[in-house]
């Protein structure tokens, strides 16, 4: 997979990223790991350093790769070249032409070729050298061996002296040839350079005092303003250009060279090069400005070059390779094909020179390099494109001045921001089609706080089955009254509650508990009342309790209305009200355990202890029977389970509902419950054998008539509901 | 209570804490998975309770009227885990989920439930106080109050799960007539008889007991869905060994 | 409060409980006795929270958020209050009070079980079209059988002997499926116990 490497921290990207991950800088024109010729070409330039920290099995994977990339692409690149050399125009320095583009400080640019202008000299004699590109290849030394300090020296020096004959060749070259500085580094001859050459302090001050541009360079020194306006004023002016003067400015305000500085490894800021002939200039590729700002193909080339010059021989034309190519600023799309041409990456200056005096100069790692490349290019200052100084005012000729005349052309209202959604207009469309489609969808029919109609025909049936049973029972009452089909057979369990009541003495208690409510008192105490009255009649001493807080206010009831039978019966003095007993069954527990201890009140809140009734009643045993009225089968269940055992034979009797008879009737069949008197077929049932006609007997009637005409009603419905198709949807 | 009695209760408590904790060890649900029939109410149920989710309306949740203090509070316990569930299963919905009950400390335990879900599911905003009520002391009350509920236009699934009598007939015919989705279960067998003839969703039975384990509440409530399987086969033997043995003369 | 101290107090308390019903020896009747009646008194208390949550929480909420027919909890109100101080005043046993019960309480309950009457007979109609299963058709069959046996029609059949057989065998046979349906709920309340004692479950301690 081939990633990008990012030229700041050196860190791979994907390939397809635009900027570094890491540090976010741009990765354009970086070479791209994988591709075949780019990473060659920086593996094989890279320093000792690079190769220090490179592992060994990389370094030769890379350095084969540069060996098999290096003849192929020699020939590639020469026509892309001379296209891109036909496109290089110089600036021509004319007041009458229009002022330069400025470009940002960094930037490297390309020198447009126009007719007039005047090109370096190192810019025509690459132009020459393309084509003889194996045989400068062999010749081309590195920059790096010549001077001891830094390339960008050779190459500004060798900008002075082949500026003016540069210029020259680069009028008589025509868009189809190459400059000669490229030509040079396309080609793998490296600058001839005496291997152990180091220039010293004289020298060095020398070369700076008596450099002379050459013809087509550049102007001298002090004409550098003119000329560096004049190429402003070009519409392709490329701010390479801008760096070259600048570079050149610097020249000019650089003490001389103090020899100890040198011995200390002082790298001077510009040197002159013995290989400015061959090598090639440092320029930059000469690009229209107004294309990129950011142009690095000559940068890709100089790596490509250096990357298919043979390691060991030709190391040492890198320097004066580098001296003569010219200043690459570091970022710019470049339009050379960096495979195919050779690439001598700059070194930086000052790094080089301050531990190397040897001839051989080692190759720097391509970061450096690249950063020589960022800092021999001078950064200028950033003055914009269509305006490099003042042209009216008190600040004409000043570079990088701002123009008041055009600063609202500069300077724009702020954006405003506002809350409103941006919303596309496909977005909008999207909306439209779901409002619409939640139109479409109907309302509930049950809307919030409307409650749910039931069908007319359901109230109807309804209405019609009540009015029935009532009909059914008011006629029973009203046109024969008292008339029920009686059985023959008095039930086993009814009969033995009357015997037991029957035997009981008048000289112990009955315990009654009133457990139900007030729902199913009616049928209770249709129920209940012949054994009521019978105990009354038996003048047996009555003690109520009731486990729910309704019970006790029905058990009084239900003695009040049985004392209209039986007058003889004194409520005051023959009963005990305990009133209710909280706590359920865990109560129950409680009475059968000790039943003083559960029921320490009457229901006035008086001593029930006291009362002449009980005090021979210490326990549950001591009462004369336990009758239980529940209506509920569970809560007679617990009185079985609860209660029952501790009795000690006292019988149990129960009166219940018809719903919960069939619950309890086991009970009775195993001897837990004595008597059973359940619903109102066992009331009337009692009241047959008490010979004492009561309310069971009376509306037993109506009863079953009622239980008649509900079985045929179902009857009708269930025939109906299995011949028409068809049942309830079931939701969900 | 007699001391064979005694012995024997004593013997089948042992028994069952015995196989609850066994058959609740990862080890051996991992081995024996347990595999229960398919009850179609309580799939319909889970079903019921995403559409009410999904339609934003409300669940009400019947938990009967037996007390705490009455042997039937064991059902009470199944109720307040039943409870549990639904509101954890409920808790995406707006409408959250209402509880009625027929006793104070039930309705004080399921109010203790429904803050515990709500505050699992950081929907303890949406809780109010009427949201666990006792509605009526007395089973009648106590169905008359929850009417209000089950007739509230925004209950769409009413799920009466406890002790109740035949008065329960009111509750599951009005939640009939609003269309809402309706699931019964009582331990009492009136209440049993009165949903199957009223309910659309009936339980018989002790699959009241079963509603936990196949909401998938607790791997404990489903141990104890074998504990009593397995205690059913038990008793179905003894009953038919001794039914034997008595009309052979031995007992 | 979630804490292992609630499982642990619940565990505790249960485990003297069921062992002072499974082995009477008198020091652990004697604490389960007392235990017993703190339930009690805390089952007390429970409701009479739940009312004052009845009243305060769920009417008068009902009254100050404005919802329909409020008329109906200011009359639960009204009612609740008068009938809680008359109680405190005369006591539970005094005629004024009772009277609430015998003639508020006890006839609209009867009537509601009165309807309720009606409103099962209405829908035993539509039962086959509610459980159209092999299993409805039993059902209805035993309805219809059952209804017809209590209701005296075959009050003859003490005379006939065969008919006196089928109709008490007729009478057996809803016990035992009762008595079926009882030992599985009796199953299930113990599952449940046991499940509560040991701690499988707590629904208090949320």
């Amino acid at each position: 997979m081939s990633e990008k490497i990012c030229p700041v921290c050196n860190r791979s990207n994907l390939p397809n990223a635009a900027r570094c991950w890491y540090c976010q800088s741009l990765l354009d024109d970086e070479p791209v790991v994988g591709e075949p010729g780019a990473g060659d070409q920086e593996d094989q330039a890279a320093a000792p350093e690079v190769e220090k920290e490179i592992p060994d099995w990389l370094a030769r994977i890379r350095a084969r790769k540069a060996i098999e990339t290096m003849e192929p692409s020699d020939s590639k690149p020469e026509p892309p070249v001379e296209r891109k050399v036909a496109e290089i125009k110089p600036a021509a320095p004319t007041p009458s032409d229009k002022p330069a583009p400025s470009v940002p400080s960094g930037k490297t640019g390309s020198i447009s070729r126009r007719p007039g202008v005047e090109l370096p000299a190192w810019i025509t004699e690459l132009e020459k050298e393309v084509k003889p590109a194996e045989e400068e290849a062999e010749s081309f030394t590195p920059p790096v061996e010549k001077v001891e300090d830094s390339d960008w020296m050779q190459k500004l020096s060798a900008w002075q002296k082949e500026d003016e004959p540069e210029e020259g060749a680069a009028e008589k070259a025509q868009p189809d040839t190459t400059p000669e500085w490229l030509a040079e580094f396309l080609s793998n001859e490296p600058p001839s350079k005496p291997e152990g050459t180091s220039i010293t302090a004289e020298e060095f001050n020398a070369k700076v005092q008596t450099t002379e541009p050459k013809a087509g360079d550049t102007e001298p020194l002090g004409q550098l303003d003119e000329a560096e306006e004049a190429m402003r004023q070009d519409e392709t002016y490329d701010f390479s250009v801008e760096a070259e003067l600048e570079l050149k400015k610097a020249e000019e305000e650089i003490p001389p060279l103090d020899e100890s500085e040198l011995e200390a490894g002082f790298t001077p800021l510009s040197v002159e090069l013995p290989s400015e002939s061959a090598a090639p200039s440092t320029k930059t590729p000469q690009e229209p400005v107004e294309e990129d700002d950011l142009d690095l193909t000559w940068l890709e080339e100089f790596k490509q070059s250096a990357a298919k010059e043979p390691p060991p021989a030709e190391e040492e034309k890198q320097p004066e390779e580098e001296s003569t190519r010219p200043l690459a600023p570091f970022l710019g799309v470049q339009e050379h094909d960096w495979s195919t041409q050779p690439v001598v990456p700059e070194e930086k200056a000052g790094e080089t020179g301050a531990g190397e005096g040897e001839a051989s100069q080692p190759e720097l790692p391509i970061w450096m390099q690249q950063l020589r490349q960022i800092e021999s290019s001078a950064p200028a200052e950033p003055v914009k494109p269509e305006e490099s100084s003042v042209t009216e005012g008190p600040l004409a000729g000043i570079q990088g001045a701002l123009q008041t005349s055009e600063l609202p052309d500069l300077y724009t209202k702020p954006p405003i921001y506002t809350n409103k959604i941006q919303v596309t207009e496909r977005q909008s469309i999207r909306a439209d089609l779901l409002s619409n489609i939640v139109q479409e969808i109907p309302p509930d029919a049950v809307a919030a706080g409307e409650k749910p109609v039931a069908a007319p025909r359901s109230r109807l049936m309804r209405i019609l089955v009540g009015l029935l049973i009532l009909a059914v029972v008011f006629m029973v009452l009203v046109a024969a009254p008292g008339t029920s089909l009686l059985p023959v057979l008095y039930p086993p369990e009814t009969a033995n509650a009357y015997q037991l009541v029957n035997n009981l003495g008048s000289d112990k208690p009955v315990l009654v508990a009133a457990d139900f409510d007030a729902g199913l008192s009616g049928e209770i105490g249709f129920t209940s009342q012949a054994l009521i009255e019978h105990l009354m009649l038996r003048n047996v001493p009555l003690a109520f309790l009731s486990t729910n807080p309704a019970g006790s206010a029905l058990m009084s009831g239900m003695l009040t209305s049985a004392q209209v039978k039986v007058t003889s019966f004194d409520l005051s003095t023959r009963t005990v009200q305990f009133g209710y007993l909280a706590g359920g069954s865990v109560a129950l527990q409680t009475l059968a355990s000790d039943v003083r201890t559960a029921l320490p009140y009457t229901a006035e809140l008086m001593p029930a202890w006291d009362n002449a009734l009980l005090q021979n009643v210490s326990s549950l045993s001591d009462f004369g029977a336990l009758v239980v009225l529940t209506d509920d089968a569970d809560t007679g269940r617990y009185w079985v389970e609860q209660v029952q055992p501790a009795l000690g034979g006292i019988p149990l009797i129960m009166v219940t509902s018809a719903q919960s008879a069939p619950m309890l009737l086991p009970y009775y069949e195993s001897g837990q419950v004595n008597g059973v008197v359940a619903g109102m077929s066992g009331g009337s049932a009692y009241e047959q054998i008490l010979n004492l006609p009561g309310q069971s007997t009376f509306y037993f009637g109506a009863y079953q008539s009622l239980l008649l005409v509900v079985m045929m009603l179902i009857l009708i419905g269930g025939v109906i509901a299995l011949v028409l198709p068809g049942g309830i949807r079931r939701k969900a | 209570m007699g001391n064979l009695e005694s012995t024997l209760g004593l013997i089948i408590v042992l028994v069952t804490v015995a196989l609850i904790l066994v058959l609740s060890l990862k080890s051996w649900r991992a081995k024996h998975p347990p595999v229960f029939r398919s009850i179609p109410a309580i799939q319909r149920l889970r079903r019921a309770l995403g559409l009410s989710v999904e339609e934003g309306t409300g669940i009400h949740i019947s938990i009967g009227k037996a007390s705490l203090l009455q042997p039937s509070s064991t059902s009470a316990f199944v109720r307040l885990a039943t409870l549990h569930r639904l509101a954890q299963m409920s808790a995406t919905s707006d409408q959250p989920p209402v509880s009625t009950s027929g006793d104070g400390s039930l309705a004080v335990l399921s109010q203790d439930v429904l803050i515990a879900a709500a505050r699992e599911s950081n929907t303890l905003q949406m809780y109010q106080s009427d949201h666990g009520q006792l509605s009526g002391v007395t089973p009648l009350s106590f169905v008359a109050g929850a009417l209000n509920v089950v007739n509230d236009p925004r209950i769409k699934a009413n799920i009466l799960i406890g002790n109740f009598g035949p008065e329960a007939g009111y509750l599951s015919t009005a939640s009939e007539q609003n269309d809402a989705f309706t699931l019964a279960a009582s331990d009492s067998l009136s209440a049993q008889a009165v949903f199957y003839a009223t309910a659309s969703e009936p339980l018989i039975g002790e699959e009241l007991y079963a509603v936990p384990g196949y909401l998938q509440y607790s791997p404990a409530h489903q141990s104890s869905l074998q504990t009593q399987d397995i205690l059913r086969w038990v008793l179905a033997a003894a009953m038919i060994g001794g039914a034997i043995l008595k009309m052979v003369g031995v007992i | 409060m979630k804490s292992p101290v609630a499982a642990f107090v619940a565990f505790f308390i249960g485990a003297i409980v069921l062992a002072g019903y499974f082995i009477p020896a008198s020091p652990l009747q004697s604490i389960r006795s007392s235990i017993l009646d703190w339930t009690v008194v805390l089952a007390g208390v429970a409701g009479l929270v739940a009312i004052l949550n009845l009243v305060f929480g769920v009417h008068i909420k009902r009254i100050r958020e404005k919802a329909p027919r409020t008329g109906f909890s200011w009359a639960v109100i009204i009612t609740f209050f008068i009938v809680f101080i008359a109680g405190v005043i005369f006591g539970p046993t005094h005629p004024s009070i009772q009277k609430v019960v015998t003639y508020v309480q006890f006839p609209v309950e009867a009537s509601l079980m009165a309807m309720l009457a009606i409103t099962l007979a209405y829908a035993s109609l539509r039962l086959l079209q509610r459980q159209r299963n092999w299993m409805g058709i039993v059902f209805f069959v035993s309805t219809l059988f059952f209804l017809v046996v209590n209701s005296g029609v075959f009050s003859f059949s003490s005379d006939v002997p065969l008919l006196r057989t089928l109709v008490s065998a007729a009478h057996q046979l809803p016990v035992g499926g009762a008595r079926g349906i009882l030992l599985g709920i009796a199953l299930g309340s113990l599952a449940t116990g046991v499940r509560i004692l040991i701690g499988a479950d707590r629904p208090y301690n949320n």
